[in-house]
């Protein structure tokens, strides 16, 4: 992965897995998702970071009942099923932090107009206010993205109130919506982004749950599994320990204050005694 | 006017519009806030000496610049000498700056070399390059300010932090951009100069030799690489042999394929128009004399074509490697690996950090090569020109 968690988890896995006798190559920061899970299936690399959520991508002959993304276990579940019987990956355990997409803006902005959920957020929007999306192609023509807001909370964007980026990295969306590039005053961002607080952002709260859930887990190949059968073991207290907020700090860490990945995993896994 | 006092006119003015109308630096609290811009006056500001210094060198170059005629003057004739040392200085004034007022965390704030900066630094190069031994003066300017960088002396200078942050990874993958953009271009030079000699001899095949090796250098670089992934994925998913050999649809592969065939275009073209601006008469004479084909190719058209081959060798070299950068997409590393990362994180001196070297490597392979050519032209006793060439 190319974004601050994806360094942060890879460096994670390499430190507990080097510390446990299991030699690595470090080859975080490869590429960009699609990248990586071709990589992973075409065994150019053993174990990559992935998101529950995304196998409604890799099995959309599987995925078409989409509440079952909605659920962190279900979802989880069967993107794990899928992938072993298919693909012979294996997912193993995930953090708890859910990465979803949602909206975010200004808080001075959500104070003067009141905007607390996607509800107030829909009729502001319905009132003819001046507002201006920026996110992600994917997103935008997503039925559990933006369509799936439009429609849950009956609201629906012109195009001249969309900014519409080809890549899902939220940096640069985030950048514009602090600064007001383009009147831009609304932006997507993932659970786990640390820039909220730093930027002075909040996110729009949804009660329909319209996204899917995206839990970071490890996907390990089946063949690797065979010869190193303890890395389920070793990765399992890590993840576990690892809940929204703790993801954004240390997001907050690498994206914001520019610390390098590798020491911010490594005080963090020393600080609760998973290396020595 | 003569070339020297045109291009010191021209460096003077760009570095006076840096210092005057641009930042110099900009502070940022975090990595990636807008900052707060710093300009020249900011800088100087409660600081007498140095702006004694700053205001003295700056007469000094316009005096250096606006002068007519080329004096004996040793002073002003060190001019651009001193020069070399301004971009390094800045470094040092900027790492230590800090806007009036506000508690920053040091460790976490940084400072970004801006436009005005960089404006500044092309300015003192393009005054350089016109003042007697140009190629030293730059030369030393980039290392000073690079030796700066390197040792650690602005330690709070944004391409700094980035750079002691993947301090591992970058001299690795300067290793492997090298690596991929150089040993592609040796895979291309055989069959590469085969093809300009086919041109050469079978006229009814130039078109579509010509036309093939255009169409990968017209294509989209980067479509390219996700068209030929399928193939190869295929191919070492179905032949355990080509996956043993390490080829795959992603990495290394798929890059280094990419670029071969992009270093096709300069080395077949140059081949060709090398071989065919071989006098006719010289070949003729050369079978008049009994000479087999094979020995007219080996001892007579390959020699009086090898300059303009080297050139066309040169042209993919320099071309290569700002293309290698593309590698980074598709998990091929290299320095476009840094610059993505940087992009993807909204990150604007990582990708500087990963720019810089890849421009400073084009820059240097293209003089080595340059003067391995002009050494070659020499010995060959052809120029460009068939005309002086007095065949």
């Amino acid at each position: 992965m190319l974004d601050s968690e994806g360094s942060i988890f890879g460096k994670m896995i390499i430190q507990i897995l080097n510390a446990n006798g299991i030699e690595t190559v470090d080859k975080v920061n490869f590429g960009t998702p699609d990248i990586l899970r071709k990589a992973l299936e075409n065994g150019e690399v053993d174990l990559v970071l992935d998101y529950t959520g995304s196998g409604q991508y890799y099995h959309p002959e599987d995925a078409t009942d989409t509440s079952i993304w909605n659920d962190p276990q279900t979802g989880y579940d069967l993107t794990a099923k899928l992938d072993k019987e298919k693909m012979n990956l294996l997912w193993l355990t995930p953090a708890s932090a859910n990465n979803t997409e949602m909206i975010a803006i200004k808080r001075e902005f959500a104070e003067e107009n009141g905007i607390v959920t996607m509800e107030d957020l829909a009729g502001y929007i319905n009132a003819g206010k001046p507002f201006k999306l920026i996110c992600s192609a994917g997103f935008a023509e997503n039925t559990m993205g933006l369509l799936g807001y439009e429609e849950a909370y009956n609201f629906k964007l012109r195009d001249d109130q969309l900014i519409i980026l080809s890549s899902g990295n939220t940096a640069e969306m985030l950048k514009a919506l602090s600064e007001g590039t383009n009147e831009v005053n609304a932006s997507l961002v993932y659970g786990t982004d640390g820039a909220l607080d730093k930027m002075n952002l909040i996110v729009v709260e949804d009660p329909a749950q319209v996204p899917p859930v995206y839990l970071p887990a490890p996907v390990l190949r089946g063949e690797v599994a065979e010869v190193y059968p303890q890395i389920e073991g070793l990765l399992k207290p890590v993840f576990e320990s690892m809940d929204l907020e703790t993801l954004q700090k240390l997001n907050a860490q690498v994206a914001y204050d520019g610390k390098d990945a590798a020491a911010v995993a490594d005080a963090y896994l020393k600080e609760n005694g998973f290396l020595k | 006017m003569k070339e020297t006092f045109l291009k010191a006119r021209v460096g003077l003015t760009l570095g006076v519009l840096g210092i005057v109308f641009l930042p110099l630096g900009t502070f940022r609290p975090n990595r990636v806030v807008r900052g707060i811009p710093l300009d020249g006056e900011a800088l100087l500001e409660g600081r007498i000496l140095l702006a004694l210094a700053a205001t003295g060198l700056v007469t000094a170059a316009v005096i250096y610049a606006l002068r007519e005629r080329e004096g004996k003057l040793f002073l002003l004739n060190g001019v651009p000498w001193m020069l070399s040392f301004v971009p390094g200085l800045l470094m040092l004034i900027l790492s230590s700056a800090r806007p009036v007022g506000g508690n920053f965390d040091l460790e976490v704030a940084r400072m970004s070399l801006s436009s005005g900066y960089w404006l500044v630094f092309a300015g003192i190069l393009m005054l350089q390059s016109g003042a007697p031994r140009g190629g030293v003066l730059m030369s030393l300017t980039v290392l000073i300010s690079l030796a700066v960088l390197g040792f650690g002396l602005a330690p709070h200078l944004a391409l700094y932090k980035e750079f002691m942050n993947i301090e591992v990874a970058f001299y690795a993958e300067l290793r492997r951009h090298l690596t991929l953009s150089l040993a592609s271009v040796v895979v291309a030079l055989l069959p590469g100069i085969l093809l300009g000699y086919i041109c050469h001899r079978h006229q009814r095949l130039r078109e579509w030799i010509l036309g093939t090796v255009n169409l990968f250098q017209v294509a989209p670089t980067l479509s390219l690489l996700g068209l030929i992934m399928i193939p190869l994925t295929f191919l070492s998913r179905n032949i355990p042999l080509v996956a043993e050999l390490g080829i795959r649809g992603v990495g290394f592969a798929p890059a280094f394929i990419i670029l071969t065939l992009y270093c096709l275009l300069p080395i077949t073209a140059n081949a060709f128009s090398g071989f065919d601006q071989v006098e006719t008469a010289v070949v003729d004479s050369a079978l008049a004399m009994g000479m087999t084909r094979r020995q007219i190719f080996r001892q007579v058209l390959f020699p009086l074509a090898l300059p303009v081959i080297f050139s066309g060798i040169r042209t993919a070299v320099t071309q290569n490697v700002g293309n290698t950068i593309l590698a980074g997409l598709i998990g091929g590393g290299g320095m476009g690996a840094l610059i993505f990362l940087g992009l993807s994180q909204s990150a604007t001196d990582l990708v500087i950090l990963g720019t810089i070297p890849v421009v400073l490597m084009a820059l240097i392979l293209d003089a080595v090569f340059k003067l391995v050519e002009e050494r070659m032209t020499q010995r060959a006793g052809v120029t460009h020109d068939t005309l002086d060439a007095g065949i």
